[in-house]
């Protein structure tokens, strides 16, 4: 167990300073950030000063360290349009992002497991069995934005069924969460099917099954065992499911984060963006490792990893 | 009570291979290539093809549905013929998605080889790189690399690349490590060949399938991810034209016009389904993972092929 959880900390602090040194390199890359970060036309005496005031000025090496520090304390630039600093406005944004990425990852799961029953707990079956899996794959192959628009165009202009933009009233949710969720659930259908055919294939489905077991029954203790790598795999997707609320957000004009930064970049309020985007990858890199962690709790065999045979 | 069904050829403890992980797409992956070829023709052939320059505006028929005013696919909200539009728009798309993958390939493609054949230290870091990578969330970091590292199709390019270059890097590198221990390769190296041609003509010609398969499915990707990033707003600009942009710049107009926004994404969908239909039938048929012939691994490949023919 202690294994296992500094090699994965170890990962995460890793990734930690990965994600850090590459936004302090971005922003550093044009010269002084000073000039994105002041207000548009200010005079050069005006950017100086406001260098000066961010420490911008600094030795670069110094301002690398001290980056690390301002930057897990949440300590940004002040936000020009909001005129407060940049990570409150991010969290006070951040409960709508939470709510649509927690409705959407909570459908996709739903959905990936009725796919995944549908499609994986029976040999062949052909096209009658196999259709979802082809409905998962053309949601895959379409991007977050089209099916965004699609849905509006459908359910928005056509029918006037539903709410399109903002978070009005509380159908406004069902439609950018409907998006959000069609990117998440190719993967999570996928692995969760595989798995499934895997451990009906194991001799313990076998056994099960020449002792009398109902099919069900049997299907249940496989689904059981192919929750695991599922688990894995809907950590993985946060990562997608953060990038897609960027994109689904902007589509929706839904009020979170990710809109957040992308109406911030369209007013070019550098500061925010800068704030937002941090924020995100670091939560993003936070999230990931309590999924592996949780992993390690549900299946002992993680925490053993590398004692004795498997 | 039932018969039990046949046990897979893969073991399951192996996890989900390429050949039981793909749904079944029958000879889908001919109807990819034609995509994929159709779309690459469009996008070299546009000024031959195309009824109208792409930028020419026809202000007194601005919004014409399809057919009307001598414009077959009508015209958007600058009276520009959606048609020529779309012809034209493939080339973006199409050329950075494939620079993309062949930068990205190309870059894992080389650490892996010599992670693989270094070992060591050398692997040890190449490695925490991959994983620090693969941590971070691609669209974030790229929206991030975009608004303080400058906005150009390069960069665009380049931080496509970054983000898609640790799946050759970890596929590539595993390779080489069985490849490694071959006897063929044993036996260039204690002849003393120059560690660069062991490399070139031992190793890379034993990844070349496993590289082309993962590029494939790569090119989906780079598509999806600068279809997204140009919706937001970072990648072409306007008035150029490019699927992506044309869907968000028709999203205003889906009430009355909405051929604007459904047609240039349906084009982004026919590109991203035939590259993901190629490779999965790539994928399916070559699982590039299959182990260097020898005697033994050709029958039990022939004793497979027998089995799923009867």
């Amino acid at each position: 167990m202690i294994r296992f959880l500094t090699r994965r900390l170890s990962l995460t602090l890793l990734a930690v300073w990965g994600a850090l040194s590459a936004v302090f390199l971005v922003l550093h890359s044009s010269g002084d950030p000073a000039v994105m970060m002041a207000p548009i036309g200010a005079p050069p005496e005006k950017v100086a000063q406001l260098s000066h005031a961010l420490g911008y000025d600094r030795p670069l090496a110094e301002q690398y360290f001290s980056f690390f520090g301002d930057a897990l304390r949440g300590h940004f630039p002040d936000s020009l349009t909001f005129q407060q600093p940049a990570i409150e406005v991010v969290l006070q944004r951040l409960g709508a992002t939470v709510l649509l990425a927690g409705v959407a990852l909570a459908a996709a799961a739903l959905l990936a497991l009725a796919v995944g029953l549908w499609t994986g707990s029976r040999e062949g079956g052909g096209a009658r069995r196999e259709w979802p899996m082809w409905v998962v794959f053309l949601a895959q192959s379409v991007p977050g934005f089209y099916i965004g628009v699609l849905l509006v165009w459908i359910f928005g202009v056509r029918l006037h069924w539903l709410p399109t933009s903002g978070a009005t009233t509380a159908t406004s949710i069902v439609l950018p969460a409907a998006t959000l969720a069609c990117g998440v659930l190719p993967p999570l259908a996928r692995v969760f099917r595989n798995n499934l055919r895997g451990e009906l294939a194991r001799p313990y489905s076998r056994t099960g099954t020449a002792l009398g077991m109902s099919r069900a029954r049997v299907v249940r203790h496989a689904a059981y065992g192919s929750l695991l790598p599922t688990v894995t795999v809907l950590g993985l997707e946060a990562g997608a499911l953060l990038g897609g609320t960027v994109i689904v957000e902007s589509v929706f004009s839904w009020p979170g984060v990710g809109q957040l930064a992308v109406t911030a970049l369209q007013n070019q309020d550098y500061p925010l963006v800068l704030a937002d985007l941090t924020f995100l990858i670091l939560a993003f890199v936070l999230v990931n490792l309590i999924v592996d962690l949780l992993y390690g709790v549900l299946d002992p065999r993680v925490r053993h990893e590398g004692r004795g045979p498997r | 009570m039932k018969l039990l069904p046949p046990p897979p050829q893969t073991t399951p403890e192996t996890g989900p291979t390429p050949r039981t992980r793909r749904p079944r797409l029958g000879g889908a992956g001919a109807v990819g290539a034609v995509l994929l070829a159709l779309v690459a023709l469009v996008a070299v052939c546009a000024p031959l093809l195309a009824p109208h320059d792409p930028l020419a505006q026809d202000l007194a028929h601005t919004n014409a549905a399809p057919g009307e005013h001598g414009y077959l696919l009508g015209t958007d909200q600058l009276g520009r013929d959606l048609l020529s539009r779309l012809l034209y728009g493939a080339r973006t798309p199409l050329l950075v998605g494939v620079v993309a993958v062949v930068c990205g390939g190309a870059f894992g493609t080389l650490l892996g080889l010599v992670s693989g054949f270094a070992r060591g230290w050398a692997d040890q870091v190449l490695s925490r790189l991959a994983d620090i990578q693969l941590a971070l969330p691609s669209v974030l970091l790229a929206l991030l690399v975009l608004t303080f590292g400058g906005q150009s199709t390069a960069v665009l390019v380049l931080v496509i690349a970054l983000t898609g270059w640790p799946a050759y890097f970890r596929l590539v590198r595993s390779r080489v490590l069985s490849l490694r221990t071959m006897p063929y390769v044993e036996a260039s190296l204690t002849q003393g060949v120059p560690t660069w041609r062991v490399l070139l003509y031992d190793l890379l010609p034993g990844v070349r399938g496993l590289v082309a398969v993962t590029a494939t499915l790569d090119l989906s990707r780079a598509v999806l991810m600068e279809a997204g990033l140009t919706y937001l707003g970072l990648g072409a600009q306007a008035p150029a034209a490019d699927w992506g942009l044309m869907v968000a710049e028709g999203q205003g107009q889906l009430l009355g016009a909405w051929w604007v926004a459904v047609l240039p994404g349906l084009c982004l969908v026919a590109l991203v389904i035939g590259a993901n239909l190629l490779g999965e039938r790539l994928a399916g048929r070559r699982p590039g993972r299959r182990p260097v012939r020898t005697v033994k691994n050709t029958a039990t490949a022939n004793r497979a092929k027998r089995s799923t023919t009867a």
